[in-house]
Order: C-alpha cells, then structure tokens, then sequence
C-alpha cells in the first residue's frame, strides 16, 4: 500500500485515507480483509488459500473478486499497481 | 428574554500587560482580558500560543492576500462575504466574521493577531473560542469535536450535535446538578496511548436566552455567572483545572417522544468524522491523525444516542445523568 494511504478499522468497517486527494472511502469487512490479505500475498494463490478458508467460496469467485477490487482500490490511488507481485499475471 | 447588558471578564488592572489562561490544550497568553476565559492554569505543561491585539491595518498590512487561497466563505445577506477564512502556507490563517472580529494565526498555530469588533464583547468572544482558538489548537496538533462535555466521576462525557440541538442546554442543566462543565460547543481532545484525554474550553457556556427555567435554576442555585447576551445568554460555569479521560460520547437526536439513551455498539464512522471540527486544515499530517482520533475513540470510547424527546433539555439531561451513573459501574 503506498505511503500516503492510510487505514484504519471502525466496527462495520474500514476507513481508507488517501492523504494526497484527502477523499476517504469506506472498505467494508469483506473488502478489508481481502485488501489485508492483498497486503500480504498480492493476488497469489496464498492469498487464495487464505480468502477461501476465511469466506468458504469458490476460488473463481473468490479470484475475480479479488482481481475486482484490486482494479477499484488502483483506479482510486489507494493501491499501486505491482506486476511483480501478481504471479497470476 | 433577559436585558442586554454585556460585561467584559477579567481584571483590567493599569499596570497589567498579560494573562493567562489554559483552554483547549493550549497555555494562552495574551496582552489583553479575553472575555468570559477567566484566568487558569491546567495541572502539566502544555504548549503555549500567545495572543496579541494589534489593529486590522497590522493584520491585513502584512497578509499576503495576492497568494492567499480562499478556504471558506459565507455570505449571509448578499454583497461581501460575511465569514471567510483564508491561508497561505508561510503567513498561515485569516479568519474574517462579519460584526465578530478578524483573526490572523500563523501556521504552527503558536501566534495569534486579533481584531476585536467595537461592538458586543460576547461577539468577539464567541469568535475567539469557536473559531480562533479552535484553530490553533488543531495546528497545535488537538483534535476539536463539536460538543459540549462535563465532568461526572473524573471523566468527562461529550453532548454531540449541530448547533441548536440543545447540546449546551443538556450540559449545562448537568452542571445545575453538579457536574463540572469541560466546555461549550468546542471539545478539544488528545490522544494519550489508547484513551483519549479532553481538555477544558473557555469555560462560558452560550445559550439561547429562552431557556427561563435554567437561567432562573442558574440564579436561584448559585451556579455560574451570568456574564451578557448577545444574542445568546452566556453563562460562565466553573470548569476543570486539568485534561480527564473521555468516557462517553452522546449524539443528541430527535426521535422518541421520551428522552433516552440508545446504545451505538457499531458507530458509522462517517457520524464520528462529521462531528470533528476545523476543516480549514487539511494536511496530511492533520487529516492522517484526525482518523487516528476518530478511529480511537470509535473503539476505546462508548457511544451512545440520546433522544432529546418532548420534554425539553431537562428530561433530557436526566436521562443521559441516569446512564451516566450506570455507566460508571
């Protein structure tokens, strides 16, 4: 996650600074635990293992979101793209 | 409504060049007797503003206005702006309030230059502790939330709302029952490792001046002064002399027909970020620990809703003093 992002958890869900913009988005849970695992292992296929014990979903279902919310949370600044990290590429 | 008869706080002794008070985190000197801030110190060191009177021409003479970014404006009654708040990275803040007074604070929040208005002194006053002080307090690196707070058992409760909710009401017929008021309108707020700390205000409480019944409990049991009106009743109430942990967080709504306390195990951050005051600065720095602050309080702080109900902010301060007591256990 780039430097001038920050998270931090409420309750229900997450809230994601963007510190350049100073626009906030709202992760929910589902959206903070796959950004942590995101975090953690790209969109590898740890991450997937990961996801899928935590969710008990299909790894399709569980891939395509993953890739989904990838996409938004780059389209808004709040991840940068890493194809070194992404061995699914 | 009560007559108009402002009076202005605070010694006015010939020889006198300074005071100090402490409000809102901050040790303020300043050259001249700020209304309704009764001279006090808070208990530990805290960082210092200096505040100083000086004419609009000192002000605008050296404010770089051709650089300046208009932050905020707002215009009550067509032609010139009425309130506006301008900056500029090296000269910091210009506040402007139409029949209020205008203020410059410079970027570390450490000095102040201030241009009383010529009229009501509870004018100025209310400029000074709702917005100036506010202001360099957050560059000073507090957080303020817009609520009223008192103290019950060391820590103090904070009354959230948007003006005219009736926040000061409630707190202040807490403190006809005893409670110390922390402050009106303006909570200045800390973090100190997990808790949040909140530190007292200005210690004068504004109120709308139909409130008979308090004004007439206020008179008939000793508690507080009635300092003016101007436009507001303001009462000055005696308040903490240092920094208490936050316990409680109240959002005033209206709902029931009663008044009453609603737990809010799982508060929207996006209510909790709302009610924090000052969007004038927007660094990084700031922007980042305001979060910080909010997400803490979100999980070290119970929240709760109080329903004004139907019968007026008295009902209503009973009912937040009966979970208060519950809440202490």
């Amino acid at each position: 996650m780039p430097d001038h992002v920050i998270v931090r958890g409420f309750a229900d869900e997450s809230i994601a600074l963007n510190l350049k913009t100073g626009q906030y988005h709202g992760l929910n849970q589902s959206a903070h635990a796959m950004l942590e695992t995101l975090q953690r292992h790209g969109t590898s296929e740890h991450a997937l293992d990961e996801l899928s014990e935590r969710f008990a979903a299909p790894r399709a279902t569980l891939r395509r979101d993953l890739e989904c919310l990838r996409a938004d949370l780059c389209e808004r600044g709040l991840l940068e793209p890493d194809v070194a990290r992404d061995p699914l590429r | 409504m009560l007559p108009g008869t402002p009076c202005v706080e605070g010694s006015q002794g010939a020889d006198r060049t300074s005071w100090r008070v402490d409000a809102f985190g901050l040790a303020v000197e300043s050259d001249f007797a700020l209304p309704g801030l009764d001279e006090s110190r808070e208990a530990g060191p805290l960082p210092n503003l200096l505040v100083r009177r000086v004419s609009s021409e000192q002000v605008d003479g050296s404010w770089p206005a051709a650089s300046a970014l208009r932050l905020s404006e707002e215009n009550f009654g067509g032609g010139e702006a009425d309130r506006t708040v301008d900056y500029e990275p090296s000269a910091g803040y210009r506040l402007f309030a139409r029949e209020f007074g205008l203020a410059h604070v410079d970027p570390s929040g450490e000095r102040v230059l201030c241009v009383p208005h010529d009229s009501s002194p509870w004018r100025w006053q209310r400029f000074l502790v709702g917005r100036v002080l506010p202001l360099a307090s957050t560059l000073q690196g507090y957080e303020p939330l817009h609520a009223s707070a008192v103290v019950v058992d060391d820590r103090a409760i904070a009354i959230v709302g948007p003006s005219g909710s009736g926040k000061t009401s409630i707190a202040l017929h807490l403190a006809l029952r005893g409670a110390a008021l922390v402050t009106d309108d303006v909570l200045a707020l800390e973090r100190h490792g997990e808790s949040v700390l909140a530190h007292p205000g200005s210690g004068v409480a504004s109120t709308r001046d139909t409130e008979d019944e308090l004004v007439r409990a206020a008179r008939e049991q000793g508690v507080g002064r009635i300092l003016g009106w101007a436009g507001k009743l303001h009462v000055a109430v005696g308040r903490p002399d240092r920094a208490v942990p936050l316990a409680g967080i109240y959002f005033v709504r209206d709902g029931n027909a009663t008044a009453e306390v609603t737990p809010l195990p799982a508060p929207d951050p996006r209510i909790v970020l709302a009610s924090m005051l000052i969007r004038e600065v927007r660094t990084p720095e700031r922007l980042g620990r305001q979060l910080d602050v909010c997400a803490l309080m979100a999980r070290a702080v119970p929240m709760f809703t109080l329903d004004r109900g139907r019968g007026g902010p008295l009902r209503a301060a009973e009912a937040l003093e009966r979970h208060t007591v519950e809440l202490a256990r």
